[in-house]
């Protein structure tokens, strides 16, 4: 697969070079697909590289993301983004370490394969944090924990098929 | 060779009585995109001026990429790109000719670089420097910089006058060609939507002293506003704290690690904790600059840094 | 680098000011010996610039005061002219432009901003009074009453004293920040140097000051007589000047803060 993308590229460089006078090569098309999927807010106070993180797994969530997908280099991404490249290859190590993304040692990032293989006690206690913030702001709402329920079921069929 | 890009100790520089520069600590890793952040009259320029020899240090320490600034300026000269807060070049020049005389004073300038940019950023490279906007000279002091073949970026107030298309190039342009390639970017800016952007160090100087150097992660990680609910004041002197607005009964803590632990203080003394925010640079560097919120901490004006 | 720029600024002046002065020598020159043989003159051209150090022997029946007065006044003006627009063209003005801060972050000794602008100045000056000077010079010898001269003698004269002003106008450009302060600093120094000793002659009567400064003056005065009387003292302490005004510029650049 990956022996005929590369093979197909120079022709596609090629077709966009012409195509666009030259202003647009296949990096810059696949970075602005890519960074259509990133969207990153600096002035949140969010830490930067936890926002790449989810939004790739959310991306990988939603299929929009498959499996042996390549991502950006940390450079490319970095670029695209206009944030320092040290955020995202902190955000890269993070994501290879719990295993949704792996690297390949001549170069590339690819999307891993999806079962992390964690013991159930282990995603538990990541989700907790997040499941503290969606009780917390739902007693501020007067929320009922059946409604709550409720919401976080519609939200994994919207994701649909992909569990 | 160090691994610093910029070290200054106990940096003085004073002007008659005033003393603009009162004993500066700075240290810039090589590599770093370092936010140099402060007031008006904090000390900034006067920093970068003497940093590359444009003043004379009255006294202390200082080393530019390994280079001692009172031996050695001519080598700091070579391998470091600076973009000075006035940006005024010859008027009579056109952008093109200023280049041509400013490239024979570096080894590895890049002629293709300067075509690249020129056309990147829509510079006029025949028009007369005196007859362009703002935002072109400011784009015309950038090419010179950013063609150089500098190790070290110096740039002061680089946006002045651009327009958010440009500055949001140039930043890819720094991000791409100059950080990617392991180059320092020393950065002093009012705009904090940009340093915290790009940035992965920050130093915040206030009259003449570092008040604050630590990295950006430190301070979306780390750091932490507390808004508390509650009768009373309680008295709390911590090392980790570093700024406190009141208003009425609610209080906003900014503290720089164990937020948890801090808030579990609080509601000791009585306090209801509201909520626990990350918090942006802005906020930082309001906490510890403004005049009517003094800095409390158990060590005032000076925070060391949680690596 | 620094030299393109220093002669890019100046360019314009100099190209000017040298057709001026040679168009005005020329014309000259030309015009008062219109009615002599214009071979004459040729020859004494020719032979003046093989031999300048020998003497001469042609004599012609002119007043003298038409050679005091070309040489003094004509020459010395240009001299002075020269040298002051010129000077006014330094580094210094980089300050009032606001592009010092730029000048001195590029990678180069600062004392060679101010040598470079002596490369490109003196010998500017000396083009533009040599200029005005050569086409008169044969003029001089034919009206030469006195005996054999030495026709090239009053060329060093002019030189030195334009080099000092030169020096002058530069360093209080550079001390200044611009050229018209510059300018303007050294129109008072030249005043002065003027008026002062004959002032101080009139109202204190100490003439010592108008002694010394008549002095030095007479480089300009005995001009085609003999060599042996070649004023080298008075030659030798305005080459002085003009080598400590370029020493006093090289060590103020040094200390220059922005």
């Amino acid at each position: 697969m990956v022996r005929v993308w590369a093979s197909l590229r120079p022709e596609l460089d090629r077709f966009l070079h012409n195509w666009y006078d030259g202003t647009v090569d296949l990096s810059t098309v696949l970075l602005c697909y890519y960074s259509m999927l990133l969207h990153i807010n600096t002035s949140s106070g969010f830490p930067v590289y936890l926002q790449i993180e989810a939004q790739v797994k959310q991306a990988i969530a939603a299929g929009a993301l498959q499996q042996d997908n390549a991502l950006p280099s940390v450079r490319k991404l970095a670029t695209q983004l206009r944030v320092n490249p040290n955020t995202v290859a902190k955000a890269y190590q993070n994501l290879e370490r719990e295993g949704v993304i792996r690297t390949v040692p001549g170069g590339g990032t690819y999307v891993a394969d999806n079962s992390p293989g964690l013991l159930k006690s282990e995603k538990v206690r990541r989700l907790r944090p997040v499941a503290r913030q969606l009780a917390v702001e739902s007693t501020q709402l007067r929320l009922a924990s059946g409604d709550v329920v409720k919401l976080v079921e519609d939200e994994l069929d919207g994701l649909g098929g992909k569990r | 060779m160090n691994d610093l890009a910029i070290h200054t100790e106990g940096l003085v520089k004073s002007f008659g009585k005033t003393c603009a520069v009162a004993g500066l600590n700075l240290k810039v890793p090589r590599g770093a995109v370092y936010g140099f952040l402060g007031r008006n009259g904090a000390g900034k320029t006067t920093t970068v001026k003497t940093l590359l020899g444009l003043l004379r240090p009255s006294a202390g320490f200082a080393e530019v990429l390994g280079y001692d600034i009172r031996g050695d300026l001519l080598a700091i000269l070579e391998c470091t790109g600076f973009v000075p807060e006035n940006k005024t070049l010859f008027g009579s020049l056109t952008p093109a000719q200023i280049v041509h005389f400013n490239q024979g004073y570096f080894p590895k300038w890049s002629n293709e670089l300067v075509a690249r940019y020129a056309d990147l950023f829509e510079i006029p490279m025949q028009t007369p420097f005196s007859k362009l906007s703002l935002g072109n000279k400011t784009k015309v002091c950038h090419l010179l910089a950013l063609c150089q073949g500098a190790d070290l970026l110096i740039l002061d107030e680089p946006s002045i006058g651009l327009d958010p298309v440009i500055t949001d190039l140039l930043l890819r342009v720094l991000v791409e060609d100059h950080v990617s390639e392991g180059k320092t970017v020393f950065l002093s800016s009012h705009q904090l939507a940009e340093v915290e952007r790009i940035a992965d160090w920050v130093g915040i100087i206030d009259k003449g002293k570092i008040l604050l150097e630590t990295r950006l992660e430190d301070v979306r990680q780390n750091y932490r506003l507390i808004r508390a609910a509650g009768d009373a004041a309680p008295a709390i002197s911590s090392a980790d704290l570093i700024a406190v607005q009141s208003s009425e009964n609610f209080r906003s803590y900014l503290v720089t690690r164990e937020a948890e632990d801090f808030a579990a203080m609080l509601r000791a003394k009585g306090m209801t904790i509201l909520e626990i925010l990350p918090v942006r640079l802005e906020e930082v560097f309001l906490g510890l600059a403004r005049k009517e919120v003094p800095c409390i901490s158990g060590k005032p004006g000076m925070i060391p840094a949680h690596a | 680098m620094y030299q393109w720029k220093a002669w890019h600024d100046s360019r314009a002046r100099i190209t000017l000011y040298i057709l001026a002065a040679l168009g005005s020598g020329i014309l000259f020159g030309l015009n008062v010996i219109s009615d002599a043989n214009m071979h004459t003159y040729w020859a004494v051209l020719y032979a003046a610039t093989r031999r300048p150090f020998l003497n001469y022997d042609f004599c012609m029946d002119l007043p003298f005061w038409m050679l005091d007065w070309v040489v003094r006044d004509c020459g010395q003006i240009a001299a002075l002219l020269a040298g002051l627009s010129l000077g006014a063209c330094s580094v210094g003005g980089e300050y009032g432009a606001g592009t010092m801060h730029f000048v001195l972050t590029r990678p180069d000794a600062r004392r060679n901003l101010v040598l470079t602008d002596w490369k490109v100045g003196l010998p500017a000056m000396v083009i533009i009074v040599g200029g005005l000077a050569f086409p008169l010079l044969p003029f001089l010898a034919l009206v030469h009453a006195k005996g054999p001269g030495n026709i090239l003698a009053g060329l060093p004269a002019l030189w030195v004293l334009g080099a000092a002003v030169y020096g002058l106008s530069y360093f209080t450009t550079l001390a200044a920040g611009s050229a018209a302060k510059g300018l303007t600093l050294s129109v008072a120094v030249l005043l002065t140097f003027s008026f002062f000793p004959t002032a101080l002659n009139e109202w204190w009567h100490s003439d010592t000051l108008l002694r010394a400064t008549e002095w030095t003056l007479r480089a300009l005065k005995n001009n085609a007589w003999p060599l042996t009387s070649f004023e080298w003292g008075a030659t030798a302490f305005w080459l002085a000047v003009a080598a400590g005004f370029l020493g006093a510029s090289l060590a103020w650049i040094r200390q220059r803060e922005v």
